[in-house]
């Protein structure tokens, strides 16, 4: 209600200083976005006829999406010919939330709660056929429904003359009177959401039917080793809306793996019928939108992608593009006089693995394949335990770390904490009393080790990690309802280098040097927004450290039989005082020792003893406190146990049982997976920390 | 009618085409398939559809090249 008499102001005030003609697009600020989204196929061969089916789920800070696909597909013709039908669905959440302390946090701006549903459904027929032997052509038909919310939550559009100053002075004068919080339809009569005055959040029908045609031929040109695809879809809609687009790529072969791809893309699309920069009068159908992407326009894009086949199905790839998208580019040149003018570039990098060729690759070698693991494999969560042995070797793992912590508070080794103690210590640090804590955290590592040879003494590594940590919270004692908070992104990457220092065959030594580099977010907000009044979560759930840090260790492996040893120490010294948010995490240090024993040429398992030591946090945090209004009555800091830098780091011993299995031949000979559970034994916290259940380390891994 | 006719002309032509499977070489290699990168086609796709009121269609639904 506070909201709508702000509008009324406004609008009195509007209505003095008179209305300028600029036309500018007005969106409601949103987060930040950052895109997860696992997505896993298959595909059955039966002779003629293939199967394929996908499926997977996408999450945004304001989006989630689960998703699917079947293909079925019949050769025929002497398998110069092929007819595929095709389903594709999606299910779609768009959501807007307070922030997730259960609405302790009061974010201020004028965005509401939001929810709403829509679904996709895509039915298509293609085929395709082999002309020659240099040449292919395809034809695809494709029917999509969506039905649902199908407006942009974030984008407005001012209408004049829905709402009269009558309206807005009526709305006004009642609505601080009226706590029942009818909301404007009650007073009005009118669907529009008001976001301002004369302006509202954009309505688009809630169906679209789309159907679109499309055709493509793929030329092989002999001369030059390369081809030539040329590409062009006709689509339209019941928005009134139609595009056309001709794509046109050359995939040029290169020398030592390297493929050159140029390409040039034309699109053009008119404007769909409800849409305007403005609305000077209320339609009839009451849709409205003033979306960019709705207008009429054309866009020409090119670019560039490059990349690089290692040998045994390794492929990275990175492209470059650039778009640049102008009314004037319309085909029939009637956009609308450079409203949605845009440039935008586009970085992107891949990597592609197929495991499969992987593994015949090495078969093939495998008798000149002298990689071997002194004796066996060490535990999974064991970082630079391993040197490559041959110049010129490469190594691809993939590291996944998943721990929680939900088994109540513990000081020191004292476990049990009570709520009232948690009230009255736990937040000392910080300068208050608890009001918060957490009651359960997850947190997943993903991390991808590239590991190079290049001569038999030096190994050189490159590890981009993935984080994704949740936190349940609430109050203490219990008065609001609990609440969560989540976080996925970039970690900070890793760039290291092992050093042997000695090797008999039987006793190995070696020497790595580390530097991590702060790629990480430690700014992620609640609310998910960048402004700098945006309270940052606590330093446990932010996705890396924020500071340049140096990591050594040293290494010593052993073998005799089937049995197998080893002992390394390892640290973090944080090489700045503060990262930018002016604190640092604790120096840590690392010590473990493990022995292995192998009975079988493909499986070994390990019992290791690790003991870590980490430094609480030096320094606090800038805008993790709630700052406190003077003129709001009963505001409080809002402390919470995990926003206390002294909460944070101590001594954990803890035991770690692993198990390693081996692939020795076959068609993935020399992939190994590793599996490790680490225990704790004893832990001794600084300050107070919610208790850890334990760590599942996973590996999986392979040389080449 | 006209389609049927039409349909029955397609399949006249089309079976006229003949490539034996040993002169299917250039047609197996990787930048003959309909997407030869399937990762970045999807990226581009997601890209250019979140700029764009169009969406789909453009990739051949995964129909292959007959060569293998």
């Amino acid at each position: 209600m506070r909201f709508q008499t702000e509008i009324f102001r406004r609008y009195l005030s509007k209505q003095q200083s008179g209305t300028d003609h600029t036309t500018t697009q007005i969106i409601e600020p949103h987060p930040l976005e950052t895109r997860n989204m696992p997505v896993l196929g298959g595909k059955l061969f039966l002779g003629s006829y293939t199967l394929s089916a996908s499926g997977g789920y996408s999450i945004e800070p304001d989006y989630s999406s689960t998703f699917g696909s079947i293909y079925n597909s019949f050769e025929f013709n002497n398998k110069l010919s092929t007819l595929t039908f095709g389903y594709k669905f999606s299910n779609n959440h768009i959501f807007r939330a307070a922030p997730p302390t259960g609405g302790a946090h009061d974010h201020g701006g004028t965005s509401d709660d939001f929810n709403a549903d829509n679904t996709y459904r895509t039915y298509s027929i293609a085929f395709s056929q082999v002309f020659s032997k240099n040449t292919l052509a395809y034809f695809n038909g494709e029917y999509t429904r969506k039905r649902g919310f199908l407006s942009n939550p974030y984008k407005l559009v001012y209408v004049k003359g829905v709402l009269t100053a009558v309206d807005y002075l009526l709305v006004g004068l009642k609505t601080p009177l009226d706590n029942s919080n009818k909301g404007w339809k009650y007073y009005t009569g009118v669907d529009l959401v008001p976001m301002g005055i004369d302006l509202y959040r954009e309505v688009r029908p809630d169906k679209r039917d789309q159907w679109s045609i499309s055709a493509g031929v793929n030329q092989y040109v002999s001369a030059l080793d390369g081809a030539l695809h040329l590409n062009y879809r006709y689509q339209w809609d019941d928005w009134q809306l139609r595009s056309h687009t001709l794509a046109l790529s050359w995939y040029q072969k290169l020398p030592f793996g390297f493929m050159l791809k140029p390409h040039l893309r034309y699109y053009s699309q008119t404007a769909a019928e409800f849409y305007a920069p403005y609305f000077l009068a209320p339609r009839a159908d009451g849709y409205y939108s003033s979306d960019y992407r709705l207008s009429g326009f054309g866009k020409v894009s090119g670019g560039l992608t490059l990349s690089k086949q290692f040998a045994k199905g390794v492929t990275l790839s990175g492209g470059f593009e650039y778009m640049t998208q102008r009314s004037s580019l319309q085909l029939g040149g009637k956009g609308d006089s450079g409203f949605a003018d845009i440039d935008s570039y586009l970085l992107s990098a891949g990597l592609n693995i197929n495991l499969s060729s992987l593994g015949r690759g090495l078969a093939d070698q495998h008798k000149s394949h002298k990689h071997h693991h002194h004796g066996g494999h060490a535990p999974a969560g064991l970082m630079n335990g391993h040197m490559l042995s041959e110049a010129g070797q490469f190594m691809i793992s993939y590291n996944y770390a998943n721990s929680n912590w939900a088994e109540g508070f513990q000081q020191g080794r004292r476990t049990g904490i009570g709520d009232q103690e948690l009230v009255n210590q736990a937040c000392r640090g910080a300068g208050g009393i608890c009001e918060f804590k957490a009651t359960e955290m997850r947190m997943d590592m993903h991390m991808l080790n590239f590991m190079y040879a290049p001569t038999g003494w030096l190994n050189l590594m490159l590890m981009p990690q993935f984080a994704y940590m949740k936190m349940d919270m609430a109050s203490v004692p219990f008065s609001t309802p609990p609440g969560f908070h989540e976080n996925i992104g970039l970690g900070d990457t890793i760039l290291s280098g092992l050093i042997k220092l000695y090797d008999n065959g039987q006793h190995h030594v070696h020497l790595g040097i580390g530097v991590s580099a702060p790629t990480a977010r430690i700014d992620v907000t609640f609310d998910g927004f960048l402004n700098d009044t945006s309270l940052v979560q606590s330093y446990g759930m932010q996705l890396g450290s924020g500071t340049w840090d140096l990591k050594p260790s040293l290494t010593y492996t052993g073998h005799v039989d089937q049995w197998f040893w080893g002992g390394q120490l390892s640290g973090t010294k944080r090489m700045q005082n503060h990262n930018k948010l002016g604190y640092a995490l604790g120096d840590e240090f690392k010590g473990s020792v493990w022995l292995g024993y192998r009975p079988l040429d493909w499986l070994s398992f390990t019992v290791r003893n690790q003991y870590r030591n980490k430094g609480s946090i030096q320094g606090q945090a800038k805008r993790m406190l709630h700052i406190v209004d003077p003129n709001k009555q009963g505001d409080t800091p809002q402390l919470t146990t995990n926003i206390n830098p002294k909460n944070y780091g101590g001594k954990f011993w803890d035991i770690g049982l692993g198990a390693t299995l081996t692939v020795p031949s076959g068609e993935l000979a020399g992939h190994s997976l590793s599996v490790e559970w680490l225990q704790p034994v004893i832990h001794d916290l600084n300050g107070y920390q919610l208790k850890r259940d334990g760590t599942l380390l996973v590996r999986w891994g392979y040389a080449f | 009618m006209k389609i049927l006719y039409f349909s029955v002309f397609l399949l006249v032509v089309l079976s006229a085409c003949t490539v034996s499977p040993w002169e299917r070489g250039h047609l197996a290699k990787q930048e003959m398939s309909i997407t030869p990168n399937p990762q970045q086609a999807a990226l581009m796709e997601h890209v250019f559809d979140s700029k764009e009121a169009s969406s789909g269609g453009m990739m051949g639904s995964g129909g292959g090249c007959g060569c293998n």
